[in-house]
């Protein structure tokens, strides 16, 4: 039962980093773009760097879930 | 109801695919035995053939420059055009589907795996990038795109009983997914900065915004759109930082569907991003043609690096398809820079050439699969100089020719690649270009050391069959036809670009 609510959390837990991982990286670009003065430039580039990072980080759970043994030890 | 402008003559091709992969889905329900499902892939490369046939005629109707409107919308919008950009396009498609066809039959055979259906998807597949050739709006576009990827995902996951490649194709599935929903996303938020989803509407809409307001007037939905739409082109053609999927994928897939893989989707791929980028969204260059010239760069930096750690020939191809698809990326990059053709000329004939090399290169892995192995590791490559040296000559040829080395057809696309980079003075990226070239050769010659300086423990008994030494034999003289006598092939791909513009 607990490595059901386990492989539940790492679900969920994707559920708030894939969107989080493109707001944060907006929202870098959008500070670099206030201090550097190169709109719309650096907020295009964070959100470009967000989505990549939010790509990179689904990959690697589709690793976690595609393997035989779940996360938390489960079967 | 759509105005259908000389729709069934021009759109034949296309046809003859539908109507020739619904047909192999029938017969696969026939019972029969191996003569059935061997008769239905010799069906499917005659079908392929016809269809070849007939997009060559419609190219030799077309005169430079033409672009005839084949699927008119309510609205007047055109959906689908056919012009000598789409057919030059849809040659490579149909050559890359017939080449994997005829590798097919060798692995299916070793693998067991004949079924109507392999025939089916592959057929599917290329109308699906012949709609992404061809297609003038957003959303015909991104129908062709998942009329192809959704047939590739069933090729991938081919060998179904295999772990290695229901996990492969699983990933690339769901990335794959979510990539195209990010491309609907920019999509709308280009038509609702623009009002419309056609190309030439798309372009006048930013002309007009750019003479009003400066380059920097576009705003963030319009350049958000954007973006997002690169994520999703550049996840399809397996371009740095949307490449992972592409290792797992290509390792775990049946070896002709891993070379159909890193051949035709991509051609695709890069076609739609010309289309959206070159004819959409030229006004916008100076925001796309930056954030492509970052992606080139580390494609080729990131995909020969990775390439050279790699044990698994299959593995280590998929990451050379990466810095491939980076050199390709510069004529993108050159064309945005420029606003001429000459990067688009250079993006097609380099998609023209990496077909034939790649293919082979993958061939050759197949030659060598046999019972029990799949002929990917570097040490079935041991000795074969003196056990098949027609077979290793005709490797160091697709190795030569990937590495870009005279006089083969991979030498002739980087040239002309680092040309349209260097006049659009784009030095940096001609620079990585040849640096990274260099690099590349390194796990290309290892390769080849092994066929020359290695001996095989145990050389394995193998066949090639007709149909993949044809294909071989085939690939082989091709990449040294456009080496040798390139100038040809240059002026008849000049003429996709002329359209283009």
């Amino acid at each position: 039962m607990a490595s059901v609510w386990k492989r539940g959390g790492v679900y969920l837990d994707l559920v708030y980093t894939f969107p989080g991982a493109i707001l944060a990286g907006t929202a870098l670009g959008w500070l670099v773009d206030r201090w550097l003065g190169s709109s719309p430039y650096g907020t295009l580039g964070g959100f470009f760097l967000g989505v990549a990072g939010a790509f990179w980080y689904l990959f690697k759970m589709l690793g976690v879930f595609t393997r035989k043994k779940g996360p938390g030890g489960g079967t | 109801m759509p105005v259908l402008n000389h729709f069934w003559h021009l759109m034949s091709p296309e046809w003859v695919l539908v109507i020739f992969g619904t047909l192999f889905l029938v017969l696969s329900a026939v019972p029969g035995g191996k003569n059935l499902r061997v008769g239905i892939g010799v069906l499917a490369v005659a079908g392929m053939a016809v269809a070849l046939a007939l997009v060559f005629q419609t190219l030799a109707v077309l005169g430079p420059g033409m672009k005839v409107p084949v699927l008119i919308g309510l609205n007047g919008g055109v959906g689908l055009v056919v012009d000598p950009f789409s057919q030059i396009l849809k040659i490579i498609f149909l050559v890359g589907g017939v080449v994997t066809l005829l590798m097919s039959f060798k692995s299916l055979e070793v693998e067991k795996a004949w079924t109507g259906e392999y025939f089916t998807f592959i057929s599917f597949a290329i109308f699906g990038m012949m709609v992404m050739a061809s297609g003038n709006d957003l959303l015909t576009l991104w129908v062709g795109l998942e009329t192809m990827a959704l047939s590739v995902y069933v090729l991938a996951a081919y060998l179904r009983r295999r772990e290695h490649s229901v996990e492969g194709a699983t990933k690339y599935f769901l990335l794959g997914a979510f990539s195209s929903g990010f491309y609907l996303y920019g999509a709308s938020l280009i038509y609702g900065a623009t009002g419309s989803v056609h190309l030439d509407a798309i372009r006048a809409s930013l002309l007009h915004s750019v003479e009003q307001g400066g380059v920097k007037s576009i705003g963030f939905p319009m350049g958000a759109g954007l973006v997002i739409m690169a994520v999703a082109l550049l996840f399809k053609a397996a371009l740095v930082p949307f490449h992972w999927w592409t290792p797992d994928a290509y390792e775990g897939a049946i070896t002709p569907v891993t070379a159909f893989m890193s051949v035709a989707p991509k051609a695709a791929a890069f076609a739609m991003a010309m289309r959206i980028f070159v004819v959409g969204l030229l006004p916008v260059s100076h925001v796309w043609a930056g954030l492509l010239a970052i992606v080139a760069i580390l494609s080729m930096a990131w995909g020969n690096i990775a390439a050279m750690l790699q044990d698994n020939v299959k593995r280590m191809l998929a990451y050379s398809s990466i810095a491939h698809a980076g050199y390709a990326l510069i004529g993108l990059v050159a064309t945005g820079a420029t606003g001429t053709d000459q990067g688009v000329r250079a993006v097609v004939f380099y998609l023209l050439a990496y077909a034939f090399m790649n293919l082979g290169a993958f061939g050759l892995v197949i030659y060598l699969q046999r019972d029990g192995s799949a002929g990917d590791s570097f040490e079935d490559f041991d000795g074969l100089v003196r056990r098949r040296p027609w077979m290793a000559v005709l490797m160091i040829v697709f190795l030569l020719s990937l590495g870009g080395i005279p006089p083969t057809a991979g030498f002739m696309g980087k040239l002309l690649i680092f040309y349209a980079a260097v006049t659009a003075k784009l030095y940096l990226l001609a620079v990585v270009l040849a640096v990274t070239s260099v690099i590349g050769m390194y796990y290309y010659f290892r390769l080849i050391l092994h066929m020359f300086l290695k001996e095989a423990e145990k050389p394995a008994e193998v066949q090639a069959g007709r149909p993949l030494a044809f294909a071989l034999s085939l690939c082989g003289l091709f990449v040294l036809a456009i080496g040798l006598y390139g100038q040809p092939f240059v002026d008849w791909v000049s003429r996709a670009a002329l359209v283009v513009r």
